[in-house]
C-alpha cells in the first residue's frame, strides 16, 4: 500500500516506522530538510521536500497512486488542504491531525466532510486519555482499554515486593486454574521484548504486559504489588493543552488538581478554565516550589512539559520526595532506559499514542491497536472474518508463530481469556500479541 | 446680494462664509461642549410638554416654563450649531462629557424650578436639579402635590431624562472605566464582554427602546391598578428610571392601594436588573439565561433573603406586613428610595439592612447606583484569591464571578471605585452630621444620596432628607447625589484633567527652588 505521510514531526515520523515496518511503501513529505535527513538515514521511506499544502509536493509523492495520506502537521489548516487534495486525487482514506476543538467537534463537520477527512486525531487529546488511564491504576506503566472496556491491558514494572517475582508463568496458571482471569503477554527484560511462556519465571524489574477480564483485575493488581488506591490528589507538571484535558477531566471527578506552569498568561487562562484547580506559577525544576507545595504528598505526579530532561527531574525529585506515582510524558526514545533505572513509574509518548490511531486505520478491520514505547510488540484486536483458516479450530490447532500469542477471545460481548483449546467462530473479537513483521500473518489467520 | 458693488458684496460674502465656517463647520470641536449644548436645547424642548400640561390643566406657570424653555434653548442651540465632535473621542474627552453633561442636566433643572419658583433660592433650585438628575427620592419641596402638573411632568421628565443619560453612559464611557459596562450576558465586566450591537449607536437605540418599553408597562400596570392616568405616567417615569420622585408627600404610600405597591415592586425590581442582559433575554427569548447570571441570582437571592429578614425582624406576618417588606427591600436594593411605611417599621436591625441594601444597590449596568452586586462578588472572589494565595505563595487564581473571570485590571479599578465610595460617604456622613443632621440620619442620608436612592434611612422622617439641612449640607447633599450618578472616577478624572496645567506649574516652580538650591 502506497501511504503519504505529511509532517515529519514527532508523530509523523513514528507512523512512518511503523508503517514501513509492515511493508508498506511509505512517502514523508516535510518542510524541514534537515528532518528529512534524518529520517532517510533511519527508516525506508521516501521523502519529498516541500510543504503538505502544495499540490508540487504531493504530486511528486504519488498522490494519484496512494491509497492512504496521513496529514499529521502541527498546522491544522495545512493538514486540511492535504486532505481535501487526497480526496480530489481519490484517495480513499484521509487521516488528519487537527488541534483545534472547533475544527474536531460537531461545529467543524461540514469542514471535515467537505474537505473529505477520514478521520482525526489529537495527539494531546489521546495522550491525556492515556495519563487519565495510568493515574487511574496507580503504579502500571501502561493501561490500555481493549473489546470496548471488557478488557484491560495492563503493563507493570515488577518491584521487590511482588508477589508474581520469582513464579514461574505455569505456576501462576495452575493457581487460578480454571477459570483465567488474566494472562500475561510479554515480559520485556534487559531491553529485550519477548512472548513470555510457561517456563519463564518472572523476576525483579520485568515489565510485564498482562490482558485481563475488567473482573479480575484486583486479583492482577496485587499479584504485580500495584496498590489499589483512590486518587485524590495529583499534581500536573506543565500546563500545556494536555495538562488542561486532564486536569478537566479530574476536576469532575472531584480529585484536587494542582498545576505548576512556567508562562504566567498561560497561568491565568488555566485558571480562567479550571475554576477548581490549584494553578501555581513557576519552573517545574524549582525545588523550592515543590518542597513548598509538597509534591510528595500527592498521589501521582505528571510531568507534561515539552521538555524531557525538566520532566525526568521532576518526576526523580518528586519520586524522592515520596510522591506515590510519577508520571513522565518524553519525546526522545532514548531516554527510556534511563528512566527505567531511576525509578519513573511510567513514561507516554505522543508518538506512540497518536501511531495506534493512525495504524488502527490504516489496517481498516482492526478494532484496536497498542504499541509501547519499550520493545516492538503490539497489541491487535481484530474480528475473525468467515473464510479464514481460524473458523472451527481450536488456538493450538492454528499452528500460530510462537511469537504470536492469542491474548483473549470477546463473543457475544462477553471477554473470556483465551486457552489452547478455545474454539473459533465468525464475529469473534480476538486480542493478538505480535511483533510488526508477523502482523500480516495475524491477518492471514484470523482475516 | 445684487443691490451691493461688487468688492463689497465678495467681502460681505467672506466675512459670512468665515463665520459660517467658524461657526457652523467645525472650528470648534469639543465634546463636552457640544453634550452641554445638545443638553441645553433638548431639556428646553422638554420643558414644552410640560408647558403645555400646564397650559392645558390650568396650571399656575406655563408661562414660566416657556420662558425657562426659551432660555435654556438659546443657550443651547449656538453650542449644538457651533461646536462638533472631535474626529477621535479620547476617554478624557468621554469623562468630561459625562460630567459637564450631568452638571448642564442639573442646571437646566435648576433654571426650570426658579423660573416657575417652585423654591425659594439658587441653592434649592441646584439641589432640587440633582436630585432630578441623580434619580435620588429625596426633595426639597415639602409636598410635591402642590406642584403644578407641568412641573410635576418636568420633574418627572428630568429622572427619566437622566436614566437615558445612564444607558449613554452603560454603552459608552464605563466599558472605558472597566467598572461595568456593556456586559450583555449578565451584567459582570468581563475580560470578553459581549455587545448586542457591533456599533454604539445601535447598542443604544436597542436599551433606549427596551426602556421606553418598560416605561410603558409601568404605566400601564399602574393605570390598571387604579392609579389616575396622569400620575400613572409620571409615576412610571420615576420607577423606571429608579428616581423614586412620587407625585404626592409620602412617597407611593399616600396612593394607599395594594395594587399600586405591588407593580411598583414589579417595576423596581425590573429597573434593578441589567439592560443589556434583559435586552438579550429578550432577543433569544431565553428565560433561563436569568438562572444562568450569577450575578442575577445574587440580586435574586439578595433582595428575597431581605425582604423575608425584614418581615421577620418587624413581626408582621400579615399580608400588608409581607407587602411593607418587599417593598422596602426591593425598594432599597433599586436605589428607588419609595416607600410605604415609615423604615423604623422594621426595627433598628431593619434599618441597617435598608441601608447595607442601598450601598449595594443592583445589578452592574442598571439604572441603580450603589456599588452593585457585581462588584460585592468580585470583593468575595478577591478575598477568596488572597486566602488562597497566603496557603500557597505561587498560586495564580482569576477572581470569578459565577462563570466569568474578571482581569486583574477590571479588578482593581472595581476595587478602587468601591474604597473610594466608602471615602467619599464617610467624608459625606462627616459634613451631614456638621450641617444639620444626627448621627444616624447622617450615615443613612450619606450612604442613601450617593447611592441616589434618597431616603435618610434611620431618620424619623425619611422623606426629610434634604429639607432637614442648612445650605451648607444641601450643597454635600448636591455633591453626593452627583458622584453617585457619574460615578466617582470620571469626576477624578475630570478635576486631573482641570488642575493638569495648575499642577505643572507648581512642579515647574518647585523644580526651580530645587534648582536654586543646587545651585547654592
Amino acid at each position: 500500500m502506497r501511504i503519504i505521510v505529511v509532517g515529519a514531526g514527532e508523530v509523523g515520523s513514528y507512523v512512518a516506522h511503523r508503517l514501513s515496518r509492515e511493508g508498506n511503501d511509505v512517502v514523508v513529505i516535510d518542510q524541514s530538510r534537515r528532518r528529512l535527513r534524518e529520517i532517510d538515514e533511519e527508516l525506508d521511506v521516501l521523502t519529498v521536500l516541500g510543504s503538505g499544502s502544495s499540490p508540487v509536493a504531493l504530486a511528486e509523492a504519488g498522490l494519484d497512486k496512494a491509497e492512504l495520506v496521513a496529514a499529521l502537521t502541527d498546522n491544522d489548516e495545512v493538514n486540511l488542504l492535504a486532505c481535501m487534495q487526497a480526496r480530489r486525487a481519490g484517495v480513499e482514506r484521509t487521516v488528519a491531525r487537527l488541534e483545534s476543538p472547533d475544527l474536531r467537534g460537531r461545529a467543524g463537520l461540514d469542514v471535515r466532510r467537505t474537505v473529505g477527512v477520514g478521520m482525526v486525531i489529537d495527539p494531546d487529546e489521546e495522550i491525556a486519555d492515556e495519563i487519565l488511564d495510568l493515574i487511574a491504576f496507580l503504579g502500571a506503566s501502561d493501561v490500555k482499554e481493549m473489546a470496548g472496556g471488557e478488557i484491560l491491558l495492563i503493563g507493570a514494572r515488577l518491584g521487590a515486593e511482588a508477589p508474581a517475582v520469582g513464579r514461574r508463568m505455569s505456576d501462576i496458571g495452575r493457581d487460578y486454574d480454571p477459570n483465567w482471569e488474566f494472562i500475561f503477554g510479554t515480559v520485556t527484560r534487559g531491553g529485550e521484548t519477548f512472548i513470555v511462556r510457561g517456563d519463564y519465571t518472572l523476576g525483579e524489574g520485568d515489565l510485564v504486559r498482562v490482558v485481563c477480564k475488567r473482573r479480575g483485575q484486583n486479583d492482577l493488581m496485587e499479584l504485580l504489588g500495584l496498590k489499589k488506591q483512590r486518587v485524590s490528589r495529583v499534581m500536573l507538571l506543565g500546563g500545556g493543552r494536555t495538562a488542561s484535558k486532564v486536569a478537566r477531566v479530574l476536576c469532575r471527578k472531584g480529585v484536587e488538581v494542582a498545576i505548576v506552569e512556567r508562562d504566567y498568561e498561560r497561568c491565568q487562562e488555566l485558571s480562567e478554565h479550571l475554576p477548581n484547580a490549584l494553578v501555581l506559577h513557576g519552573d517545574i525544576t524549582e525545588v523550592d516550589l515543590l518542597v513548598e507545595e509538597e509534591v510528595g504528598s500527592y498521589d501521582s505526579v505528571v510531568a507534561l512539559t515539552g521538555e524531557d530532561d525538566a520532566n525526568i527531574l521532576a518526576c526523580l525529585f518528586a519520586k524522592a520526595e515520596g510522591a506515590d506515582e510519577t508520571i513522565a510524558v518524553v519525546h526522545r526514545l532514548g531516554l527510556l532506559r534511563l528512566l527505567d533505572q531511576i525509578g519513573v513509574d511510567a513514561a507516554l509518548s505522543p508518538r506512540t499514542v497518536s501511531a495506534n490511531s493512525v495504524l488502527r486505520f490504516v489496517r481498516g478491520d482492526v478494532a484496536e491497536v497498542a504499541t509501547f514505547l519499550e520493545g516492538d510488540v503490539e497489541v491487535i484486536e481484530l474480528e475473525v472474518q468467515p473464510n479464514t483458516v481460524a473458523i472451527g479450530s481450536s488456538i493450538a490447532d492454528l499452528g500460530l508463530n510462537h511469537e504470536i500469542l492469542v491474548a483473549a477471545i470477546l463473543r457475544d460481548g462477553k471477554a473470556e481469556i483465551a486457552r489452547g483449546r478455545s474454539v473459533l467462530r465468525v464475529r469473534d473479537h480476538v486480542i493478538v500479541f505480535a511483533s510488526p513483521e508477523l502482523v500480516p500473518e495475524v491477518h492471514r489467520v484470523f482475516g | 446680494m445684487v443691490w451691493l458693488p461688487a468688492p463689497v458684496d465678495r467681502r460681505a460674502t467672506a466675512v459670512i462664509r468665515y463665520s459660517h465656517d467658524k461657526l457652523f463647520r467645525g472650528r470648534y470641536r469639543s465634546a463636552p461642549a457640544l453634550t452641554v449644548g445638545v443638553v441645553w436645547f433638548m431639556g428646553g424642548l422638554a420643558v414644552l410638554p410640560a408647558a403645555a400640561l400646564d397650559l392645558v390643566t390650568k396650571g399656575d406657570h406655563p408661562l414660566s416654563l416657556l420662558l425657562a424653555s426659551a432660555i435654556l434653548v438659546t443657550i443651547g442651540l449656538p453650542l449644538v450649531l457651533a461646536v462638533r465632535l472631535p474626529v477621535r473621542m479620547s476617554t478624557q474627552g468621554l469623562f468630561s462629557s459625562l460630567v459637564f453633561g450631568a452638571l448642564a442636566m442639573m442646571t437646566a433643572g435648576a433654571v426650570v424650578h426658579l423660573a416657575t419658583g417652585a423654591v425659594d433660592s439658587v441653592v434649592d433650585a441646584i439641589t432640587e436639579g440633582a436630585a432630578g438628575v441623580s434619580t435620588t427620592a429625596a426633595s426639597v419641596v415639602v409636598d410635591p402635590s402642590e406642584l403644578s402638573r407641568g412641573e410635576q411632568l418636568f420633574r418627572a421628565m428630568l429622572q427619566w431624562g437622566s436614566g437615558v443619560m445612564s444607558l449613554m453612559a452603560i454603552v459608552k464611557v464605563f466599558p472605558r472605566l472597566g467598572i461595568g459596562g456593556l456586559q450583555a450576558e449578565g451584567g459582570v465586566a468581563t475580560r470578553a464582554a459581549a455587545r448586542l450591537s457591533p456599533t454604539t449607536g445601535g447598542n443604544v437605540r436597542r436599551l433606549t427602546a427596551l426602556y421606553v418599553l418598560f416605561t410603558g408597562l409601568i404605566a400601564t400596570g399602574y393605570f390598571l391598578a387604579g392609579m389616575p392616568l396622569l400620575d400613572a405616567i409620571l409615576q412610571s417615569l420615576t420607577t423606571a428610571s429608579t428616581g423614586g420622585w412620587t407625585t404626592r408627600a409620602g412617597s407611593l404610600g399616600a396612593f394607599d392601594s395594594a395594587a399600586i405597591e405591588w407593580v411598583a415592586v414589579a417595576g423596581m425590581f425590573v429597573a434593578g436588573i441589567s439592560l443589556p442582559f434583559g435586552f438579550r433575554v429578550l432577543r433569544t427569548g431565553r428565560v433561563a439565561l436569568f438562572w444562568r447570571s450569577y450575578e442575577f441570582r445574587g440580586y435574586v437571592t439578595l433582595v428575597v433573603v431581605s425582604w423575608w429578614i425584614l418581615v421577620a425582624w418587624s413581626g408582621d406576618w400579615s399580608m400588608s406586613g409581607i407587602r411593607a417588606g418587599v417593598f422596602a427591600a426591593t425598594s432599597a436594593t433599586s436605589t428607588t428610595g419609595m416607600f410605604t411605611v415609615n423604615p423604623d417599621h422594621f426595627n433598628g436591625q431593619g434599618v441597617s439592612l435598608l441601608i447595607t441594601l442601598v450601598a449595594v444597590g443592583g445589578m452592574s449596568a442598571s439604572l441603580t447606583g450603589g456599588i452593585r452586586i457585581a462588584r460585592v462578588l468580585v470583593m468575595f472572589g478577591v478575598m477568596q484569591r488572597e486566602i488562597t494565595r497566603q496557603m500557597h505563595e505561587h498560586s495564580v487564581k482569576m477572581v470569578r464571578v459565577g462563570r466569568s473571570t474578571v482581569g486583574d485590571a477590571v479588578v482593581s479599578r472595581m476595587l478602587g471605585e468601591v474604597a473610594l465610595n466608602a471615602l467619599v460617604a464617610s467624608f459625606g456622613y462627616l459634613a451631614l452630621a456638621v450641617f444639620g443632621d444626627d448621627v444616624l440620619s447622617a450615615i443613612g442620608a450619606a450612604v442613601s444620596l450617593l447611592a441616589t436612592a434618597g431616603p435618610a434611612y434611620g431618620s424619623p422622617d425619611p422623606a426629610s432628607t434634604l429639607t432637614a439641612l442648612e445650605p451648607a449640607g444641601r450643597i454635600v447633599a448636591v455633591v453626593l447625589m452627583m458622584l453617585g450618578r457619574i460615578s466617582i472616577l470620571p469626576v477624578l478624572g475630570v478635576i486631573a484633567i482641570g488642575t493638569k496645567p495648575m499642577r505643572r506649574r507648581v512642579r515647574l516652580r518647585r523644580g526651580t527652588l530645587v534648582r536654586d538650591r543646587g545651585d547654592r
